[in-house]
């Protein structure tokens, strides 16, 4: 094990300690729990098959939020890229939809649409300008003499996509997708906690809140931190594969 | 091809006055000059990328270039930037061979001579009636210079040909006629 590792597991060890020192010194579990009483929280979590189903659920709104989100933020920055009006006419949206806060963006939802799709669009919300802005940026920064190059060569539309576009979006893309999964989950969840759509991990969460289960509000959370952190992760192995993939097929 | 009377200002900088330049099919020129001078303004209007401010032009509509950039895509292979202009992996490996370029290699693992003459098997791949090579054998060796100049010559022999270059034994050994801007 290398010098860095091992600081890293004596942070995370130290930071525990720490954490159960406090916990001791407080003495009110209902303010803050011990790192024990969440990693027990944590196994009667993991033992309940609601937890799973709620998480599950949870999840796959928060992921088709997340791919619709990039899908129309890729789609609507190539259509800026393309058509210079687009772009102006489409930036008072996009300014308001970044501006607007999370809170807002559920209750304006909870009024119109109720909760059952309420993470889906806000995480939609939340991701679509990210990419948008990313792509943009990304296309705006293709390098001209590589599009002269195109010209004189006459390529084709997919051979500027795969040998132009494609390499100069693709740190944006990467970048887009970390910068992007943890806030779908962090809005996610806040979205179910207001709207509370039932059996999802906001819903429980809230309950948990409720009932004053403490260690159980942190078991959940550090189940969102777990699933935010597996999710940005997996992005970006399956964003750098696509690429990985392109570049061998090509 | 030719160009006629073409004038061309940037700003309040006159850099192309009532030039005039014509190419007959398969003459192949040296185009010398001193740096800021307009040659490559003159590509450029040739290529199509800037529009003369007066004057007349008859363009071939084929045209195969290398630029005074390699302009490649660095992520992908050698044989890679050269079939983007040709379908023939034959013709494009035979080339790469020619140029001593290992075809598989990766563009951003090779140096810049390497890519200069990825460069230069993009341009010859491609059959086109007017080939514009910008300082095309910049960065390389005295002898890879000269097989890459044997290379130019065996596949644009039919073609008219631009050959921009600093070095007056280069052209005076390539070209048939060398104007100087």
């Amino acid at each position: 094990m290398n010098k860095n590792k091992t600081h890293k597991i004596t942070a995370v060890l130290l930071a525990l300690l720490f954490w159960q020192i406090i916990a001791v010194i407080l003495n009110r579990s209902f303010l803050l729990s011990s790192p024990l009483e969440v990693a027990k929280a944590l196994f009667e979590l993991g033992l309940s098959n609601t937890f799973w189903k709620g998480m599950w659920k949870s999840i796959f709104k928060i992921l088709s939020g997340f791919l619709s989100g990039a899908g129309a933020g890729i789609l609507l920055a190539t259509l800026s890229y393309r058509f210079k009006l687009f772009e102006i006419y489409i930036s008072p949206y996009i300014t308001v939809i970044r501006s607007v806060p999370v809170a807002s963006f559920v209750i304006i939802i909870l009024i119109g649409l109720g909760s059952e799709a309420l993470s889906v669009l806000v995480c939609f919300f939340m991701v679509m300008p990210i990419f948008y802005a990313n792509t943009l940026e990304g296309l705006k920064s293709v390098d001209i003499k590589m599009l002269q190059m195109a010209k004189i060569f006459k390529l084709g539309k997919k051979a500027k996509l795969i040998y132009i576009y494609l390499p100069a979006l693709e740190s944006f893309l990467i970048s887009s997708s970390v910068a992007s999964m943890g806030i779908a989950f962090k809005s996610g969840i806040a979205a179910e906690v207001i709207g509370r759509p039932k059996d999802t991990l906001g819903y429980f969460l809230f309950d948990a809140k409720i009932y004053l289960e403490t260690s159980k509000v942190f078991a959940i959370t550090l189940m969102v931190i777990l699933c935010s952190a597996i999710f940005e992760r997996l992005a970006v192995f399956i964003a750098k594969r696509f690429f990985r993939l392109i570049k061998k097929v090509y | 091809m030719f160009l006629k009377n073409i004038c061309k200002s940037f700003g309040e900088t006159e850099v192309l006055k009532d030039f005039n330049l014509e190419i007959d099919e398969g003459e192949h020129i040296a185009l010398m000059g001193k740096s800021g001078k307009g040659k490559t303004t003159v590509l450029n209007i040739i290529m199509g990328f800037e529009l003369p401010d007066s004057g007349e032009t008859e363009i071939p509509n084929e045209i195969s270039a290398v630029f005074q950039e390699d302009r490649l895509s660095e992520d992908f292979s050698a044989i890679s930037n050269v079939c983007l202009m040709s379908a023939d992996k034959e013709r494009s490996n035979e080339i790469l061979k020619k140029l001593g370029i290992d075809g598989a290699k990766t563009v951003n693992t090779m140096s810049g001579g390497q890519k200069r003459r990825v460069a230069l098997a993009r341009c010859l791949v491609r059959d086109a009636g007017l080939y514009i090579f910008d300082e095309a054998l910049k960065g390389l060796d005295e002898k890879t210079k000269a097989v890459a100049m044997s290379v130019i010559k065996e596949y644009t022999c039919k073609s008219s040909v631009i050959f921009v270059t600093h070095d007056i034994n280069e052209a005076k050994e390539f070209a048939d006629r060398i104007v100087e801007i």
